[in-house]
């Protein structure tokens, strides 16, 4: 079973048309690059497979159920933005974590905090920007999950720490779940990606593996990404 | 999981409340201090006197006044505010993706603001005792509980409890209602992609119309037909639970529609921008 599918969806902000009949299928086990760029709807369908929107024709389903409560239970949500509130310490989120996902695992959190000398009693208020981004991440990434859907995970971030988030996804992937992320920063993420997802204008452009984009078209993801998207 | 989201409620509310409500407690008795030392003729004179005594006097009781005032208006503006910034900001992003219902985030948010208010009342009512209260005064409410016992009937007990009920329970819904009417124009208002704060006015106001239109319209058909009916049938402790109850019922009513709105808007049209 496909732990994300959708049909026919569509989502329009008035007169836009955000998705425009996106059908796509991910199954478990696969890391997946939603590429596509600005505007082309990857935020929207990240959104929708959280609940945070809903459709206005097509269905999507989340490990079988459509996007509410049990999905999120199974879903771990990175948004493209810092969500978590700033009067918090590092403790309290974990605490907060902790306490509504049965999945999340507190020593895998405190040990990766350890690594990068986050202050369990600091409160996200004095942290930087970067270090905010980077605990959002590793509180993201301590979930056992069955989908982890990443929104421009690398997108605010120094080259150096984009290499500790890719290297954190990889490191706490597992190999039964699935990890979904947008971004347009292709070459940064192409060497973990098992599989791409091409989008453009609220449509699926086209889905294929690495490997295959390697062998049959010769070319690399970003060379191809840059070839499809051509202003 | 709504207890844990009334806790992860209470850790961010209580953070201003209990201050405040510390503060409020502290100025009743720095009053009460003024007021004291101000009694004390020898002490005000080596202190300087009256003009003295008026300032001091003056400043902590209007502090004291703004304390008390500020307990309900600081529950209040809390709940306006942790609804839009939790729910509606970009904390909304964690809380519309943790596994609860929509209810839930809605309750844990009105259970705790009714919480605050009812908390405001309390220190309000300590704060007033601890202002003025004396031995002299505890005799006198022993001696008068002693005389409102012997003349209690079954009937005055009944009712008497009755009332204090139904006017917690008006109290209770009153509060509920309170919040939901910021939070059904501030979902409506976030719904939209610009100006979503211009909006929520817009739609607050808009509603405060409606419901006092509805109220003048009810009141055109209805109040003629009630001035036609005999209520001589009825004691004047049966009038006074159904005007209570009536007035429960239509806060209520008024409330569940406000609910309703909220919902809907946050099931159906939430826009986290």
């Amino acid at each position: 079973m496909s732990i994300l599918e959708t049909k026919g969806l569509v989502k329009r902000f008035g007169p836009t048309v955000a998705l425009d009949g996106m059908t796509l299928a991910v199954e478990p086990g696969r890391i997946v690059g939603l590429l596509g760029p600005n505007g082309s709807g990857k935020t929207t369908l990240i959104k929708l497979a959280n609940g945070l929107l809903v459709p206005d024709a097509g269905e999507i389903w989340v490990d079988g159920h459509q996007p509410g409560r049990e999905s999120h239970a199974v879903v771990s949500y990175l948004p493209e933005r810092n969500s978590l509130p700033l009067w918090m310490t590092v403790d309290q989120l974990q605490d907060f974590y902790a306490d509504f996902f049965a999945d999340f695992q507190r020593k895998r959190s405190e040990e990766m905090l350890d690594k990068l000398e986050i202050q369990p009693k600091q409160k996200l208020r004095q942290m930087s920007k970067g270090t905010r981004e980077k605990v959002q991440l590793i509180l993201t990434m301590s979930r056992q999950a069955k989908l982890y859907l990443l929104d421009e995970p690398i997108g605010g971030v120094d080259p150096a720490a984009r290499d500790y988030i890719l290297d954190t996804i990889i490191r706490n992937y597992d190999p039964e779940a699935a990890v979904i992320l947008s971004t347009h920063l292709i070459a940064d993420v192409e060497r973990i990606l098992d599989e791409v997802i091409f989008v453009n204008q609220g449509q699926v452009l086209f889905q294929s593996t690495v490997d295959a984009i390697r062998e049959e078209k010769g070319k690399s993801v970003d060379a191809l990404f840059r070839e499809v998207y051509k202003c | 999981m709504l207890r844990k989201l009334l806790k992860q409620e209470f850790r961010a509310t209580a953070r201003v409340m209990l201050p405040l409500y510390l503060v409020t407690f502290v100025l009743a008795l720095a009053v009460r201090l003024v007021l004291l030392l101000s009694q004390n003729q020898v002490l005000l004179d080596s202190v300087g006197g009256r003009t003295l005594r008026a300032i001091l006097l003056g400043v902590s009781v209007t502090a004291f006044v703004v304390a008390t005032i500020a307990t309900f208006l600081a529950a209040l503006i809390q709940a306006v505010l942790r609804f839009r910034s939790n729910l509606l900001g970009d904390e909304g992003y964690v809380m519309f993706t943790l596994p609860v219902s929509t209810h839930q985030l809605v309750w844990a948010k009105l259970i705790t603001s009714v919480v605050w208010f009812l908390g405001a009342a309390v220190i309000d009512v300590l704060a007033l005792l601890a202002l003025v209260v004396n031995l002299g005064m505890f005799q006198e409410f022993g001696r008068f509980v002693i005389e409102v016992k012997e003349q209690l009937t079954a009937y005055l007990v009944g009712n008497g409890i009755a009332f204090l009920v139904e006017l917690a329970l008006l109290f209770v819904v009153g509060c509920l209602v309170l919040c939901l009417n910021f939070y059904a124009p501030l979902a409506i208002g976030h719904s939209f992609a610009r100006h979503k704060l211009l909006w929520s006015v817009v739609f607050f106001f808009a509603i405060q119309i409606v419901i006092q239109i509805i109220g003048g319209v009810f009141g055109l058909i209805a109040l003629p037909h009630l001035w036609s009916v005999n209520f001589n049938f009825m004691t004047a402790a049966a009038a006074a639970h159904a005007m209570m109850w009536s007035s429960i019922l239509v806060t209520a009513i008024y409330g569940a529609i406000l609910y309703g709105v909220t919902l809907y808007m946050l099931r159906k049209r939430l826009n986290l921008e």
